[in-house]
């Protein structure tokens, strides 16, 4: 550590966000690769540092010689402000260098309220915002992560994106760029090189021309490039990478522990749900592979929690093989095993009264939506009468308050829906007489690649209207109705399903001081209100319906799921026919071609 | 079983705050198989305590913690696995069957190298003092404290200050208090100092 952060570290809130030296982080010699690499999760390190995809390729990465693989966060406001005044650049934590220095930055990005972040990043580095002001000393700067499924808001600002799972992608990039660095090539040679590789899209080798609010035309300006950019998957998660190690922070992060990642995808299809979609087909890990896994990380790290991570565990078929296995581990070494996403029936229940030292406090049930119609037009496939048995069974097993999460502005959805969510929590607390109830109520933000991709979003004062709706219901007091401002809500779904247009605004919203937009405390709708204003580009371009036949900005991304589908469960959705699960019956939505998982 | 441990922090260590801290040890002794006791109730902790906790900011070549073990270890393997498992930044030094209860704490000798250091005609002028009286925030606001009792010997070598303070639950003072200090009474600024501190006594 320089003396020079070592002087400001002792003026910020929490220090050991800067300094890395954790166990199990990696050192080598920084003269001895070919290749530096700067991951940057763009948010704070206790956030990203919870996040598994960025332990999972930190540690990949490393395993080869030639590669050093370093992590960057965004420093909190308090920081930076230190950094600017000792002009201190953007560092890692491994080596304290400046990420102007390495070869490649590549972004991770998991959330669309992180765009902001990903721009001061750069500011911050010292690198120019746009791909086409930079030279042959500035990395090259990649992105991945869910986000990329519609990459074009930040299309002006990364010089390639990773489209899918990056076990695979990232050694042929690695692999390529010292290639290409042996040979001398360009930076546009590199790149040019990189576009060869299955998964990567390079945004100025197409170009768009716009008809009023919708696109006219997106072409390759480039040639020999591909239609499309189909994502990349790993078929046999078993034989892919998974490390033996993990970091262990200093600072207490969002899920210190131990993640298992069970299973990839999910079976169920739920029309608003992009990560049910995009992550398709569904692959498991064995339960074998598992507790190995589950082993070495407990052996390797001194955690004393794990917990399984998957979107729905209750789907994975061999849970209760699983939990038997990981608890004799656990049970002997005073380790607590939590287990998230279940559905609750008889079954999960019985199998969290096994696991012990489960602290019986609080359970989340996530029915998402009011009536039977609503549920039905969403396909979630749960019924009323599974929901208040689930509660029943719950308050039998002495889970003493419920929380509920539930969706408003879906498509299709009357007052009455709404008016359903307290009539439902309603039914539940009388069910269980004497118990509080906690609902949870968030405004659905419509998703590239779901079946309500072409969907209306709601104004922010159409959503504020249904918010009112949801007190209107006489409920009992021990009901408490939470929701949320739903100016973000409309933000993140403006740059969920926008275009180029926005690479201009979200600039211009830096440059008037936006930053960590999903921090209530820095969160500022005015400031962007202003940016919209100034570039003279009117959000509700983006939150507006689609028709089939317009040209989407992420068509160019083939995530395995055809439009065709997306279009069929739409039109389903609006009779609100509920469609059969995966397992239960195949709908031919595509992802069949890789032959994986669930699909085979 | 308790075992008292002296290790030393260094690099990024000091910037580890001390609840932190004390998980980085549990973690550590958990991958170094040390069968570390836990306390019985519904939210088990590891049975460590530390004498004298230092405040962030500063290394230390002197500290000491507690461990209670629910099987009985060698010394010479504790301190050997526990190093292995700890991350470079913090080195253990000796293991000692032993309890806290042995060594009483309750003063610190700090090294404080400065930037700008003062000199000892300085020192005087500042120890001469009767009182020195520094703000010290508390829950109920901000109070005014005479720190000049609970500075047991300061001096100045080079660029380097050594000072003997209160140490330890009873009363503590930390050294940046004292650089402060200095500013205040004297005008003269240190500058960007490290501090470190060098031993633990009982006075
Ligand atoms: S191809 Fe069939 S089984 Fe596979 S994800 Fe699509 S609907 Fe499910």
């Amino acid at each position: 550590m320089t003396d020079k952060i070592d002087k400001i570290l002792l003026n910020v809130s929490k220090p050991t966000r800067y300094t890395g030296g954790e166990h199990g982080s990696c050192v080598k010699d920084k003269s001895s690769v070919d290749i530096r690499f700067a991951f940057c999760f763009p948010d704070l390190y206790e956030v990203g540092m919870s996040h598994l995809g960025l332990r999972i390729l930190y540690h990949m990465m490393n395993e080869r010689p030639d590669t050093y693989c370093e992590r960057v966060f965004l420093p909190w406001p308090d920081m930076i402000e230190q950094m600017k005044s000792e002009n201190i650049p953007l560092f890692t934590l491994e080596t304290h260098d400046s990420v102007k220095d390495f070869d490649i930055l590549g972004f991770t990005l998991q959330y669309e309220m992180c765009y902001t972040n990903v721009l001061s990043a750069l500011d911050l580095a010292g690198i120019p915002r746009r791909s086409a002001d930079r030279g042959e000393a500035d990395p090259i700067v990649c992105a991945g992560g869910p986000c990329v499924y519609n990459p074009e808001p930040l299309s002006d600002f990364i010089d390639f994106f990773l489209i899918g799972e990056g076990e695979e992608q990232t050694n042929e990039y690695l692999d390529t760029y010292k290639r290409c660095k042996a040979q001398g090539l360009s930076r546009k040679e590199t790149i040019k090189e990189f576009s060869k590789i299955s998964g990567v899209y390079v945004p100025s080798y197409y170009g768009q021309t716009y008809d009023g609010e919708r696109i006219a035309s997106f072409t390759a300006v480039e040639k020999g490039v591909p239609v499309k950019i189909k994502k990349r998957i790993i078929t046999d998660l078993d034989n892919t990478f998974f490390p033996e190690t993990i970091i262990v922070p200093y600072m207490e992060i969002v899920h210190d522990r131990i993640n298992l990642e069970i299973f990839r995808g999910c079976i169920r299809g739920c029309r608003f749900c992009q990560a049910g979609h995009v992550y398709r087909p569904t692959r498991h890990r064995s339960p074998q592979k598992l507790v190995e896994i589950a082993k070495n990380l407990i052996k390797n790290s001194g955690y004393d929690e794990i917990g399984l991570s998957s979107l729905s565990s209750s789907d994975y078929p061999h849970l209760e093989e699983l939990v038997d296995s990981l608890l004799e581990i656990t049970e002997k070494n005073n380790i607590s095993l939590s287990l998230p996403s279940l559905r609750i029936d008889n079954f999960s229940l019985s199998l969290m009264n096994k696991v012990q030292k489960v602290r019986k406090t609080g359970l989340t049930f996530a029915p998402e939506a009011g009536t039977q119609r609503m549920r039905d037009v969403i396909n979630k496939g749960i019924t009323e009468e599974e929901i208040l048995n689930g509660a029943q069974i719950a308050l039998r097993n002495g889970y003493k308050s419920i929380k509920l999460y539930f969706m408003i502005g879906l498509p299709y959805e009357e007052a009455e829906d709404i008016e359903g969510i307290p009539l439902l929590a309603q039914k539940i607390l009388t069910k269980g007489a004497g118990q509080s109830l906690t609902v949870s109520v968030s405004s659905f933000v419509p998703k590239p690649h779901t079946p309500f991709q072409w969907a209306r979003q709601d104004s922010l004062s159409e959503l504020e209207a249904k918010q009112k709706i949801l007190l209107s219901p006489k409920i009992s007091r021990k009901i408490k109705i939470n929701y949320h401002t739903s100016s973000l809500s409309v933000l993140e779904g403006v740059f969920a399903r926008g275009d180029r247009r926005l690479c201009k605004v979200l600039e211009r919203a830096v440059d008037l001081g936006c930053i960590f937009d999903g921090w209530s405390e820095y969160f500022a709708p005015d400031k962007w209100n202003k940016a919209f204003e100034d570039c003279d580009v009117d959000p509700a371009i983006f939150t507006r319906a689609r028709s089939y036949d317009e040209i989407l900005p992420w068509d160019i991304i083939d995530c395995g799921v055809t439009k065709n589908h997306l279009m069929r469960e739409n039109e389903a959705a609006k009779k609100g026919i509920v469609s059969p699960n995966c397992r239960a019956k195949c709908a031919g939505c595509g992802a069949g071609i890789w032959k994986a998982g669930e699909c085979v | 079983m308790k075992y008292v441990v002296e290790f030393e922090k260094s690099g990024i260590a000091k910037y580890i705050s001390q609840l932190d801290f004390q998980r980085t040890i549990s973690r550590a002794m958990r991958r170094a198989n040390l069968p570390l006791a836990y306390s019985h109730g519904f939210n088990p902790h590891p049975q460590l305590s530390f004498a004298a906790p230092l405040a962030v900011g500063i290394s230390s070549e002197c500290e000491l913690f507690e461990a209670e073990l629910y099987e009985e270890a060698d010394e010479n393997i504790f301190s050997e696995n526990l190093n292995n498992a700890l991350p470079d930044c913090i080195r253990i030094i000796k293991v000692k069957k032993d309890s806290l209860k042995n060594c009483p704490v309750n003063a610190g000798v700090y090294k404080v190298e400065c930037e700008n250091a003062p000199d000892a005609k300085i020192i005087d002028i500042f120890m001469s003092r009767d009182t020195i009286e520094m703000d010290k925030k508390t829950k109920g606001g901000i109070k005014q404290l005479d720190i000049k009792t609970d500075i047991f010997g300061i001096s100045v070598n080079n660029n380097t200050i050594e000072m003997t303070l209160a140490a330890g639950s009873q009363r503590n003072l930390r050294p940046f208090l004292v650089t402060d200090a200095i500013k205040k009474y004297t005008g003269h600024d240190c500058g960007y100092c490290k501090y470190h501190r060098v031993k633990l006594l009982n006075m």
